[in-house]
């Protein structure tokens, strides 16, 4: 080995990246040539600070907290932690979603509860099934298809949707069991007479059908319009209001 | 019928929080210097991460994708907050022991080390803290600094190369 070989080496001896043998090899070399063994020994010098560095390395016991302010800052920034239940209605099963605030999620169609977890994870870290918080929800939708409870009164978590969604969804609450509205009316609700078409697609964002109940909402013309949960799934839920939509839809007004 | 809540399970984001929490931040602290702006950072690397693991091809490497996010998170904040000056404190100094002199040489040289880390431009130093300190290979050095596997090892060898230079009086002591 020649000093300007071994010279070459030495940043990958200092970070570990030589084989046994390449080291041997440079360590021979260091104990012939002067200048190359106080190179050699200067770069053991430095590989031992850099492992006495990570020993010296305080712990890192505020780590938990960190753990503890990360899960406060998912939740501020709309991801909190989400429990979830299900039950069996005559559109089939339902899934639904609760965070701290209150209802998130509710859910048609889904074909499995896997799946169903799988999609919230998505929108949340913290996704687990927990059927005692969720039973006076199921409770009440389970009355509800029933005929037995008219007006649900639940808090609704609306985090995850736009503030004009919002405002659409907070007036559709107000739309009392067995009442329709058309989508114009809505929207002269909210005080935005001519945005009946952007209303309509506020109510198709509709995180928590049922408990807001866009499917009281329907076209001008007396027409059922359209659902998320799908046009079937609406004309059932206002059967159950009532109403009966047959295809195609009876003049109302 | 689950009640509480449940721990992170391997695959779902909690399990990867789990698995990779406390050499995150100790890889933010050692780029830092400063635990509370690590800790900062370690919010702002997992928030983004929860954004971005949905899109995640299943079967990437996690491990230097998370590194790649607190690295840029890290390069972020110092572009946001400007050019700070970064000095690592010296660690306090044991007041007895059974050799205060010995302990005192080893701990000033660790600081020294620490404050020539800390000087070195910021890829280097990134590169380098990932390489020696948490094994990553070159290939997943490269992931996370967003460059080949060969500009991976260039930084890093540059910064061996500085290192060597600044500490060269503490070289012999052991």
């Amino acid at each position: 080995m020649t000093c300007d070989q071994f010279a070459r080496q030495l940043d990958r001896l200092v970070i570990g990246d030589l084989r046994d043998a390449a080291v041997s090899a440079m360590q021979g070399h260091a104990a012939d040539c002067a200048c190359c063994g106080v190179e050699w020994r200067r770069s053991g010098g430095l590989r031992g600070l850099l492992a006495a560095a990570r020993d010296d390395d305080p712990d890192l016991s505020t780590v938990g907290q960190a753990r503890a302010r990360l899960r406060g800052g998912l939740d501020r920034a709309g991801h909190p932690p989400i429990r979830f239940g299900s039950l069996t209605t005559p559109v089939g099963p339902l899934f639904v979603g609760v965070t701290d605030q209150g209802v998130c999620d509710v859910t048609f169609g889904q074909s499995s509860e896997q799946a169903y977890r799988k999609r919230l994870l998505g929108r949340s870290p913290e996704v687990w099934r927990d059927d005692t918080a969720l039973a006076t929800v199921v409770a009440k939708l389970r009355a509800y298809f029933a005929g037995e409870l008219t007006q649900f009164s639940l808090p609704v978590d609306l985090r995850q949707v736009t503030p004009f969604t919002a405002k659409v969804l907070r007036e559709t609450g107000k739309i009392r069991f067995g009442r329709l509205t058309s989508y114009g009316e809505l929207a002269a609700r909210i005080g935005a007479p001519s945005a009946s078409r952007a209303v309509g697609g506020a109510l198709g964002r509709n995180p928590v059908p049922i408990i807001v109940p866009c499917h009281r909402v329907i076209a001008q013309s007396g027409r059922i319009g359209g659902f998320t949960g799908g046009v079937p799934t609406k004309r059932i839920l206002l059967d159950l209001e009532g109403y009966r939509f047959e295809e195609p839809a009876l003049k109302l007004f | 019928m689950a009640t509480t809540r449940p721990q992170g399970r391997p695959g779902d984001f909690g399990g990867l929080v789990d698995t990779h929490q406390t050499e995150i931040l100790r890889y933010l602290r050692r780029l830092t210097g400063d635990l509370a702006t690590a800790e900062d950072l370690f919010q702002d690397t997992f928030l983004k991460a929860f954004r971005a693991f949905s899109r995640l091809r299943p079967g990437s490497n996690h491990r230097a994708w998370l590194y790649r996010i607190a690295t840029n998170a890290f390069f972020n904040h110092r572009r946001a907050g400007g050019r700070r000056a970064e000095v690592a404190l010296p660690p306090e100094l044991p007041s007895d022991g059974p050799s205060p002199a010995a302990a005192q040489d080893a701990a000033a040289a660790i600081a020294a080390l620490r404050l020539a880390v800390g000087r070195l431009p910021r890829r280097q130093r990134a590169a380098f803290i990932q390489r020696q300190w948490h094994q990553l290979s070159y290939r997943e050095v490269g992931v996370a600094l967003g460059c080949t596997e060969a500009a991976a090892r260039a930084n890093v060898y540059q910064a061996v190369r500085r290192l060597r230079r600044e500490l060269a009086a503490f070289k012999e002591t052991s």
